[in-house]
């Protein structure tokens, strides 16, 4: 029994990895076939001790795919093309080797964003307008008292 | 929307002669970045383009006080490859328009591209080997730009863009080089070897209609990860000034091992410029491949100057072709090409 995929319920479980549906961790037995469609085959064959990998699954079909933009990993493999920020995460078992192959690296070296208190008015105004139109009534609250605030510091 | 004119206005980085001019038309620097507060353009739908564009397009319309906006969804096909013909506009733009747009200078020195398959992508190109210029300027304007909107940024990836291959630094430079000695000496091969060693890489500048390689070409340097600004920047500069100083030795030494031959086939193309009345698009990049030697090292006649020479890899392609002498079929094209090109010379045909 504890032996069974929890994915497809047919094949032996060979694999523990962490799933991930809408920010809900469960830790999942699965087997080879399920992990291959997962996108989480490669990283352990490389690593067989390495058995914590986080894959997000569809109930449809249990391919990875990114909770920021839907994107598949194998649509990725044919466009070459990521859909969000989000995907660097959710990929980045897989990404980390394809970023060895290209760069022959895969950790950013040198300037980063620049300190959170450079950014001006029109930065947060920016992102209250996103707030406003995505109804995140709270954030933009928040926004909106900021900018207040740097703007009568700034007269 | 495009002026048209004759002869035709160029982009600045082709009427102003750099350092190293003979072999290095142009260098870039091209930064890629999104924003970090929704999808990247490649998964929005048309309506989430708009609104991003017009968000995107209030800000940078107060940044960008010497650009003009065109939206580039609503500009004639003709229009675009014009402007994507000199440089001006991304490939990725010609394709897919909607939702997308272009913040452009007046010379073209500069452009904003906005809803590629990234929120932002720009650049600043001048004429020769200038990397320490092309790189302060965009990097002026990313320092501006990042003032008022949120990027995309990881720590582990640094800057995120929607293709892995330029995540990090989203630093790219590149270069026109025109490189005939190379060819020709055969040394080639070894030259795209050493550029793949070094990070970088190398394609024609002619599109793939046609067969013929030719000498001009992109180089772009290909590491935007696990390498900071300033490596990418020596590497970029480093490469390039090798490179020009192997160009001069080849073209050195072929002059004096192949000088006839050399002169046969420039010479034989200005017979052909000045008698032809039809020339092909495969048979005109050919002939402005031989000219621009010729001006380069003075060999033959002092038929053409140096960057008369350089304008006509660009006045030889279809839309330009279009824009400075009007419509017309293949064989009106031709003919309207060999015309064109004979302006160009200085001597009688
Ligand atoms: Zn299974
Ligand atoms: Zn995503």
């Amino acid at each position: 029994m504890n032996n069974i995929c929890q994915l497809c319920k047919k094949n032996n479980a060979e694999i523990k990895c962490v799933i991930v549906v809408d920010g809900v961790r469960t830790e999942k037995r699965v087997c080879q076939e399920c992990a291959r469609k997962a996108g989480i085959v490669e990283q352990n064959k490389m690593n067989r001790k390495r058995t914590r990998d986080i894959i997000t699954r569809t109930d449809s079909e249990n391919e990875l795919f990114c909770p920021g933009c839907k994107l598949t990993y194998s649509l990725f493999l044919k466009t070459g093309l990521l859909g969000c920020s989000q995907c660097y995460s959710t990929f980045s078992a897989a990404l980390t080797d394809i970023l060895k192959g290209i760069h022959s690296a895969s950790y950013h070296k040198g300037r980063g964003l620049g300190e959170e208190n450079t950014f001006d008015v029109a930065q947060l105004k920016w992102k209250l307008s996103e707030a406003v139109r995505q109804e995140d009534f709270e954030s933009a609250a928040r926004l909106r008292d900021e900018i207040k605030l740097i703007e009568k510091e700034s007269n | 929307m495009i002026e048209k004119s004759y002869p035709p206005n160029l982009p600045s980085w082709i009427s102003d002669g750099g350092e190293n001019f003979e072999v290095v038309i142009s260098t870039e620097a091209l930064y890629v970045r999104n924003l970090a507060d929704r999808p990247f353009p490649n998964t929005l739908d048309r309506e989430e383009r708009e609104i991003s564009r017009r968000q995107m397009t209030e800000i940078l319309g107060r940044i960008l006080p010497d650009y003009r906006f065109l939206e580039t969804d609503r500009m004639e096909e003709q229009d675009r490859k014009y402007l994507a013909e000199r440089g001006s506009l991304p490939e990725e733009l010609l394709p897919r328009p909607q939702g997308t747009g272009l913040f452009l200078t007046e010379i073209e020195n500069s452009w904003v591209a906005l809803n590629t398959s990234d929120h932002l992508r720009f650049r600043f190109v001048m004429p020769g080997t200038d990397v320490e210029t092309v790189y302060r300027k965009a990097r002026d304007l990313e320092e501006k730009m990042e003032q008022s909107l949120p990027f995309a940024y990881s720590e582990r990836f640094g800057f995120l863009t929607s293709r892995p291959t330029e995540c990090g630094t989203g630093l790219m430079i590149g270069f026109i080089v025109h490189i005939p000695g190379i060819v020709y000496s055969n040394n080639f091969s070894k030259l795209r070897d050493s550029l793949l060693k070094a990070g970088l890489t190398l394609k024609p500048f002619a599109d793939p209609s046609i067969s013929s390689e030719g000498h001009l070409f992109w180089i772009r340097s290909a590491h935007t990860l696990g390498l900071d600004e300033e490596e990418i920047l020596e590497t970029s500069r480093d490469m390039i000034y090798e490179l020009v100083e192997m160009e001069f030795k080849a073209r050195d030494a072929i002059m004096s091992k192949a000088r006839y031959q050399v002169e046969d086939k420039i010479l034989r193309g200005i017979g052909i410029l000045t008698h032809a009345r039809m020339i092909a698009r495969q048979e005109g990049y050919a002939l402005a491949n031989a000219l621009r030697l010729d001006a380069a090292e003075g060999i033959t006649l002092d038929a053409i100057d140096l960057i008369s020479a350089t304008e006509l890899f660009l006045v030889g392609k279809p839309a330009h072709l279009t824009a400075i002498v009007g419509e017309g079929n293949q064989l009106q094209m031709d003919t309207n090409r060999a015309e064109l090109f004979r302006d160009y010379l200085k001597i009688e045909g």
